[in-house]
């Protein structure tokens, strides 16, 4: 038996042939943003490999790699979570027909969920060396980095599937968000009622002393990582790394025997006596129809229903307004901090944020994320442009209702919010929709990904458009930067809402020239969108 | 289930129920090894799911599964090795090549990789895909997605074959192929548990047909005994379904 003889070598090969298969067209600029970020990882590991060696102190070198591996585990475990984005994982459905082993599935998942921690693993790199250089730790204490790093995988497989299969049900999906948001929340609410500077240090430390030392994975870790002697501690880790592979192969388990078929089937659909709810719900739904002709009308009346209908949309409007102010309100609100440019602009701050968090679900996949529909746009007898404004114009109300109900919240918590900041907000938000637009249909078209819009979590982008948000994001700003550089240099909302007004003529045009283009390439590329768009592309799912 | 040699496929009082409303409702059917057999029914009867609950990928609500005297959940990967599966669309993967997608599904059957390649090849060539080798599947057409499905179902010789619509979008040509290749198989004493909406490929390819409608089997019987009567296969479908009073004329813009 030869060792390319196994099936996880081939589910690992088929979706190396299947990269390989896009194109190298596609790779360099997938590359390119795998550069600039892991670049910035490693730095941070070459940060840490260099400074380590100089902290003589033994608790101060313990406390250091502590708190590495703690914000490591954080990382790893929450970043996913805030973002809504998985990473890399197998497509099951079209796994489980074969008669492979579970375990061997197992192996390949936890090994995708580097995926989402790759950083963690750079940086720990760059904390082992650092450890090895330095005079008074054991060459053989950043060892137990390697069992941590597994224990993480671990935990990260199990975490995801359990949210997947959580997320999946409608009413528990929301209660779940709703207790992210408040975990999350909870330390920026602690901080806001107990501000750190009415702290005083001797008596936190003095506190923090008398908290006996906790067996937790990172402090365990630690401790054998800088040879303080306690042996047992690598027992405690290794015994963490135990049960972050029970956790996370019983979680594996229970979601291979579950049906996401049966539990969208068991949702109730609601047909037969459409209550006063549905009645308003559908008269918002017919609104667009009424006022505009077809078949502009149909396509975003269409597009109103198809999106409050999508899981992630769902999910990332929702995140919009609750996490934006969670995140930011402890932080702009601060006591001291008042008068400072997030809470004297925290309105727009918000805003934008939800905007951040919808753009991948309205502007820069709006095609790969209706795909099933993406093929009938070529041939009904609809002008391209006409389907590209009609989502366009979906996209602008869900984000008007976003600052709407931002503004709402903000009230009822009775921040500031005046006339002049709520106009102010909108017109900000505005004219960053329109160039989000712009480059948005071009994005959509000349990279369009295929994306389920049925399901909460979000895998890793193509590189393309990774590197395209890294680039257009600094860009968009520039307008709406220029126009509170006037508001500073001049010192009056006219020279703010003149040079907002430049901004919009600058997005008008822009938008204009990216709408004439899209056109042009779907036109002449339709084939390759399609073809794009299918439905899946290997072993790991899209 | 007890016999010396089992049926292919053994179904007892099955059920699946979706939210209350039962998609499968009470199913019992006995298909005997090396028989070809036709499952029909219309959109919606409960085809596709008791097809998933054959191959393990969803579990019966009641009910119990015997296939090639085995059952799930215990013997689940040795059933599925057994088992050769055309599926509906979605289970290619569009950014393989039609070889390398067959040479991946003879290797997540445990064939050395040598052979599951010498063998992919031979299928390609023998669907006539080879002129397409240099294309992915998601530039195939319907009827070329069907035919590589097929190829990948041959590759490790299985005993029993579940096909979901495998005729659907392909050419006389390639049909005729596929036809050639399903009797050759029934010949060697394999097992076709075939779905289509294509009746008179049914009735010219199936020894026996079961039929069910709205998940509970309205007709189970020998395709000779079916034909006795004056009635074609598509008669019979449309008067146990309850399909034939619908015309247009109530439509008068149509």
């Amino acid at each position: 038996m030869h060792l390319t003889d196994n099936q996880v070598w081939a589910i690992v090969a088929a979706q190396w042939r299947s990269w390989l298969n896009k194109g190298p067209k596609s790779a360099w600029a997938m590359w390119l943003v795998y550069l600039v970020w892991y670049g910035f990882a490693a730095m941070l590991a070459w940060l840490a490999a260099t400074m380590l060696p100089a902290v003589k102190d033994p608790a101060r070198l313990t406390q250091v790699v502590e708190l590495a591996l703690f914000g490591g585990l954080l990382y790893w475990q929450l970043i996913p979570i805030l973002l809504a984005s998985s990473g890399m994982a197998l497509d099951l459905k079209r796994l489980l027909v074969y008669p492979v082993e579970p375990s061997k599935l197992f192996l390949i998942e936890v090994i995708l969920r580097l995926s989402t921690g790759m950083e963690v693993a750079i940086v720990l790199s760059g904390v082992a060396v650092g450890l090895w250089r330095h005079p008074d730790a054991p060459w053989w204490g950043p060892l137990i980095f390697l069992p941590y790093m597994a224990f993480n995988m671990f935990l990260s497989a199990g975490i995801r599937d359990l949210l997947s299969r959580l997320m999946a049900k409608r009413g528990i999906r929301e209660l779940v968000v709703f207790g992210i948001v408040l975990v999350s929340a909870l330390p920026q609410l602690l901080i806001m009622m107990f501000p750190p500077e009415r702290w005083k240090s001797q008596q936190v430390f003095g506190f923090l002393d008398r908290i006996p030392t906790l067996p937790l994975p990172w402090t365990m870790t630690a401790r054998t990582a800088v040879g303080d002697g306690a042996w047992w501690a690598a027992i405690v880790v290794l015994s963490w790394l135990a049960a972050g592979l029970w956790f996370g192969y019983r979680q594996f388990i229970v979601g291979l025997n579950w049906d996401k078929a049966e539990v969208k089937k068991d949702e109730p659909v609601k047909v037969d006596k459409p209550g006063r709810a549905d009645g308003l719900k559908d008269w918002v739904y017919r609104f667009p129809s009424r006022v505009l002709p077809d078949p502009l009308g149909m396509l975003v009346e269409k597009e109103f229903r198809f999106l409050s209908r999508a899981s992630r949309f769902r999910l990332a409007f929702m995140m919009g307004f609750s996490f934006g102010l969670i995140i930011w309100f402890p932080l702009a609100f601060r006591q001291g901090r008042e008068g400072g440019v997030v809470a004297e602009n925290f309105l727009v701050w918000v805003s934008l944020y939800a905007t951040l968090i919808l753009g991948d679900v309205l502007f820069w996949n709006c095609l790969g994320f209706d795909r099933q529909a993406a093929q009938a746009y070529f041939v009904v007898p609809v002008k391209f442009s006409t389907v590209l404004i009609g989502k366009n114009l979906a996209a602008v109300f869900f984000l008007l209702l976003e600052v709407t109900l931002v503004a709402t919240v903000c009230t009822l918590l009775q921040v500031r919010v005046t006339l002049d900041k709520v106009l102010e907000a909108f017109a900000v938000t505005l004219l960053v929709c329109l160039l989000l637009l712009a480059m948005g249909n071009l994005a959509s078209v000349r990279y369009p990904r295929p994306s389920d819009p049925s399901s909460s979590w979000r895998n890793a982008g193509g590189g393309k458009s990774q590197f395209l948000l890294l680039v257009a994001y600094p860009l968009m700003s520039i307008p709406v930067g220029l126009a509170y550089l006037a508001r500073y240099a001049f010192g009056t909302q006219t020279a703010f809402y003149l040079a907002l007004a430049g901004g919009y003529v600058v997005g008008a045009i822009t938008y204009y020239v990216a709408m004439e283009s899209a056109v042009e390439y779907a036109g002449r590329e339709k084939e390759t969108m399609i073809a794009a768009l299918s439905k899946g592309e290997g072993p790991f799912g899209g | 289930m007890n016999g010396e040699i089992s049926a292919a496929i053994e179904i007892r009082d099955l059920r699946k129920v979706y939210g209350g409303k039962a998609a499968v409702d009470g199913l019992t059917l006995s298909v005997s090894r090396g028989s070809f057999f036709g499952f029909l029914g219309p959109n919606g009867a409960g085809k596709t799911t008791t097809i998933r609950m054959l191959m393990g990928l969803a579990t019966p609500t009641s009910g119990e599964v015997g296939i090639l005297g085995m059952k799930y959940p215990e013997r689940a990967l040795e059933i599925r090795a057994r088992i050769g599966l055309v599926p509906d669309d979605s289970l290619l993967f569009d950014h393989l090549t039609g070889l390398e997608f067959v040479e991946f599904v003879g290797r997540m059957y445990r064939l050395p990789m040598a052979t599951a390649k010498a063998r992919a090849a031979e299928l390609i060539a023998l669907f006539e895909l080879d002129g397409a080798k240099k294309k992915i599947i998601g530039e195939y057409s319907k009827g070329m997605r069907k035919r590589v499905a097929m190829a990948a179902a041959l590759i490790h010789r299985p005993d029993l074959f579940l096909l979901d619509e495998p005729f659907e979008g392909v050419d006389a040509v390639g049909a005729r192929l596929m036809k050639d290749i399903l009797n050759e198989q029934v010949r060697r004493g394999a097992t076709i548990f075939l779905t289509s909406h294509v009746l008179e490929v049914v009735e010219r390819l199936c020894d026996r047909v079961a039929i069910i409608s709205e998940g509970r089997l309205v007709v189970d019987a020998p395709m000779a005994e079916l034909r006795t009567g004056q009635e074609t296969l598509e008669d019979i479908f449309v008067r146990v379904v309850g399909g034939a009073a619908r015309t247009t004329d109530t439509l008068d813009w149509l």
